[in-house]
């Protein structure tokens, strides 16, 4: 009895032994390699960015960042970013400003959504969950060209509102069947006893229930932020510069790309530029974000 | 019916359309009205190209042009060979993140969000830089260190699906991890603490309680990623934009949504485009409701 626990034991330390070379190798080599590999990438000399041997020492330099006329291209040897690098902060900002409008349209809409989906039964609320499933597994290309002709009658092209209506809407589903979660999970008790003492609807959903589902509001918060920001084809087919997002710029790498006059610098220090806010959103918000994950995911969403 | 009780009461009847209206407007507005225009279009010869000039119907051409293509069987094939390799590899990865990381231990919440940061980039811009900086193959990290392995890889060319997948698994395994990690974290404390005392073993405990704890979640977070695999373009883009000698096959790469961009945004075949996104819609209806139904059939059977 007492060799064969030990036994057991030894296995369960070799096992954990695996976890942790196994977790440590996806964490260092399969992550951050890549993520680090990228921003070394962006601070190196143009001519050790083209080396075929890896490059590992080298004096750091900022000029990838200098997103003016500074950047000359290795191949063409033309300016990289000239017209369109004036609008870089413009472009980071609109993301900001975007991402955030479209965050709060979202959380809006679709609170109040879930809250009546989890608190009263009605026909075509299955549906409507169903439904909006449906959209999230179609491509959003699939909407552009209608939306395009639309915006273009309507004055919506360009603009920041008709931006963040986009990506409200694309966000709804999975604020909706989130925060439906969230609601699910709260005490119908309280809020009848509140009744009792005569408060409003309105006054029982904002004073006592919402407060009780913060959390599910940040997870949505954090997806609806992320589908905005992360968005590239609504900004490349509904916007010109007025109210392009930073991805946006994608589709000029892009076409640098495939004509071959891309230096890996501009394009690092491009990405660099982009997953940065991000990265410190996910770090500021990691606590809700795996609380998220885990309270978020819906144990009975499809009743 | 009121609102919170269950009774009926005219101020809240109203509240409660009030409530569902923001949301129920921006879908129609912006998802559905889109979606039939798309349909509609599809049966008309229409380029997004040609300003001001009345499309004309054509019926069923589009449709006819899109079937009768000769590689549309082996894009089809293409989607689905990606799909099920991508969302399987990252399942077997994801399953195996989150059994070890659904124990806490220090550092538990650093190591859970660094892995989780390559979800937080867009995928137009993962793939680019992936394709370049990773994979390129004279400038490529991944290409050199696989090929100085000894291992003959060729990211662009030959291995063109194996790199795509693994750029999409390494975007999208740790959001199969979190969901599944959810799942665990799902699991009555007291259920596992009776099973103790009955004195189950660790396979037991595990098949029969945390598992099926956990399955409404796997189930979740595969149809999630597979609905998302099936729409994948980006990535699948940039390999074709790699000129033929050092790049792919492309009927070997191809995918119905890369198609897609390539009519819509390269070829401007708006109508062809179309035709192609009802057939992919009606394709993610028909698995989407196939799927709920097992669903709700399980979660009957439970």
């Amino acid at each position: 009895m007492i060799r064969s626990s030990k036994s057991k034991r030894r296995l369960f330390s070799l096992l954990k032994k695996v976890r942790f070379v196994f977790i440590g190798f996806w964490l260092v080599v399969v992550v951050l390699l890549p993520l680090v590999w990228i921003f070394l990438t962006s601070i190196k000399p143009t001519e050790d960015t083209l080396s075929s041997t890896p490059v590992l020492f080298f004096t750091p330099t900022l000029q990838n960042y200098e997103f003016g006329a500074s950047i000359i291209d290795p191949y063409t040897h033309e300016p990289v970013f000239a017209g369109i690098a004036s609008q870089f902060p413009r472009f980071l900002g609109n993301s900001i400003l975007i991402a955030l409008m479209s965050t709060a349209i979202a959380l809006f809409a679709g609170m109040l959504l879930a809250y009546v989906l989890s608190r009263t039964k009605f026909l075509g609320g299955t549906a409507l969950l169903t439904f909006m499933l449906t959209i999230h597994a179609v491509t959003p290309i699939v909407f552009t060209p209608a939306l395009f002709e639309i915006y273009q009658k309507i004055g919506l092209h360009d603009t920041h509102i008709g931006l963040s209506l986009i990506y409200a809407t694309f966000a709804l589903p999975l604020t909706v069947w989130i925060l439906k979660n969230f609601f699910d999970g709260t005490t119908k008790s309280i809020e009848e006893s509140a009744r009792i003492d005569g408060a409003s609807t309105l006054d029982i959903l904002f004073r006592i229930t919402l407060p009780q589902v913060k959390i599910g509001l940040v997870v949505a918060a954090v997806f609806a932020f992320t589908i905005a920001w992360n968005d590239f084809i609504f900004t490349l087919t509904l916007t010109e510069t007025n109210a392009s997002t930073f991805v946006f710029l994608a589709d000029y790498f892009d076409d640098l790309l495939r004509v071959g006059t891309l230096a890996p610098g501009p394009l690092t220090s491009m990405s660099i530029v982009h997953m940065l806010p991000s990265f410190i959103f996910a770090f500021l918000i990691q606590r809700y974000l795996l609380i998220g994950f885990s309270a978020g995911t819906i144990r009975k969403e499809v009743e | 019916m009121n609102l919170l009780t269950g009774s009926l009461n005219i101020k809240d009847k109203y509240l409660k359309w009030l409530f569902i209206l923001p949301a129920l407007i921006l879908l129609i507005i912006f998802a559905i009205v889109p979606y039939a225009w798309t349909f509609g279009i599809s049966f008309y010869d229409y380029s997004i190209a040609s300003f001001g000039k009345a499309p004309d119907f054509v019926g069923f051409q589009n449709y006819q042009t899109i079937i009768s293509h000769p590689d549309i069987w082996l894009r089809f094939q293409n989607t689905a060979k990606f799909a099920i390799a991508a969302v399987t590899l990252e399942f077997i990865l994801g399953l195996s993140l989150a059994l070890i990381l659904s124990d806490y231990f220090k550092g538990h919440r650093l190591v859970l969000t660094i892995l989780v940061l390559p979800m937080m980039i867009a995928p137009e811009i993962t793939a680019m830089v992936f394709k370049e900086v990773m994979f390129g193959p004279k400038v490529g990290l991944f290409n050199y260190l696989i090929n100085t392995m000894g291992i003959s890889f060729q990211g662009y060319g030959r291995d063109a699906l194996t790199s795509i997948i693994l750029v999409d698994a390494w975007t999208w395994t740790p959001f199969v991890m979190l969901m599944i990690i959810g799942g665990f974290s799902s699991v009555p404390k007291t259920v596992l603490e009776s099973a103790n005392i009955d004195g189950a073993s660790w396979w037991a405990k595990f098949r029969y309680i945390t598992f099926e704890y956990a399955k409404p979640f796997i189930f979740l977070a595969l149809i999630f990623r597979f609905a998302d695999a099936l729409r994948t373009w980006e990535v699948i883009r940039e390999w074709l934009d790699v000129p033929p000698p050092l790049g792919p096959n492309p009927l070997n790469i191809d995918t119905l949504p890369s198609y897609l961009y390539t009519l819509g945004f390269r070829a401007f075949k708006t109508s062809e485009m179309a035709a192609v996104a009802t057939i992919m819609v009606v394709m993610s209806m028909v698995l989407i409701y196939t799927y709920l139904r097992y669903l709700w059939k399980v979660e009957k059977h439970d």
